[in-house]
């Protein structure tokens, strides 16, 4: 494993990706958030048979999961529990953070895993969730550490989706 | 209203296109081989695990047709459940 902190990042639809493991990076996401249209449910059922199968040595495997209100809590139960962790996306708010964590002791109860084991990495979306961050830092213990998220990346399909819809029709 | 059949997988090297086709009766189980340059398939293997998963999933009757990039075992079944779950096996 790489003595640098190193951040792989794979796209949850890839079964080559997926295959190709951590390829000895510290920390993986697998993205679940930026699938396809349509795709969302072989994508899971694609990164639950990776998690269980694939070798991923020491490596923190996280999964970056949709938006709560669409398919995360989908992608929460069915894979949450065979990760490291998961990365929540556009987070603006610490109690989206608690009330993840919340779901996370209900989904450890059925799986029989000590509570508090599945991590939470919130992805900080905009200006006011950088002013939040220490905030969100404190809002669980699950908290592992915060990945920024605001510009310079690639915008995901949801995003991209949920401009357009408030952008309206052209002309 | 429920699919008659489901799909999922793509055509990429890694990868297995699955088509899942409820019948009257009978398993039929079919595994179309990768191109040599995207790997090898072991088609008595994936069948052989086709076959488990449907009866883990508890399906006695359909077709399944696996079109095999190069897929290794778990992605097959990845791609089986997925595309069983879109012809409403389960529901």
């Amino acid at each position: 494993m790489s003595e640098r902190p190193t951040l792989l990042s794979i796209p949850g639809d890839s079964a080559a990706a997926l295959a190709a493991g951590s390829q000895g990076a510290r920390t993986v996401v697998i993205d679940l958030e930026d699938v396809p249209d349509g795709e969302a449910d072989a994508a899971r059922l694609l990164v639950r048979y990776a998690l269980e199968h694939v070798s991923w040595g020491e490596s923190e495997v996280l999964v970056r999961i949709g938006p709560m209100d669409a398919e995360g809590a989908l992608d929460m139960r069915e894979v949450a529990h065979l990760a490291s962790g998961i990365v929540l996306p556009g987070t603006t708010d610490p109690d989206e953070v608690r009330a993840v964590a919340e779901a996370l002791d209900a989904v450890e109860a059925e799986r029989g895993l000590p509570r508090g084991s599945i991590g939470i990495v919130p992805a900080l979306a905009g200006s006011k969730a950088v002013r939040a961050a220490p905030d969100i830092l404190a809002a669980s213990p699950r908290v592992r550490w915060l990945m920024f998220d605001a510009g310079g990346g690639r915008p995901s399909r949801v995003r991209r989706r949920a401009v357009k819809e408030r952008a309206g029709p052209p002309g | 209203m429920v699919a008659a059949t489901g799909k999922a997988g793509r055509a990429e090297r890694g990868d297995a296109e699955v088509e899942f086709e409820r019948a009257a009766r009978g398993l039929e189980v079919l595994v179309v081989p990768a191109s040599p340059r995207e790997g090898r398939t072991d088609g008595e293997r994936l069948e052989a695990a086709v076959r488990e998963l449907l009866a883990d999933l508890e399906v006695v009757a359909c077709r399944v047709t696996v079109r095999d990039h190069g897929a290794p075992e778990w992605v097959v079944r990845a791609r089986l459940e997925a595309a069983a779950a879109r012809a409403g096996v389960g529901e």
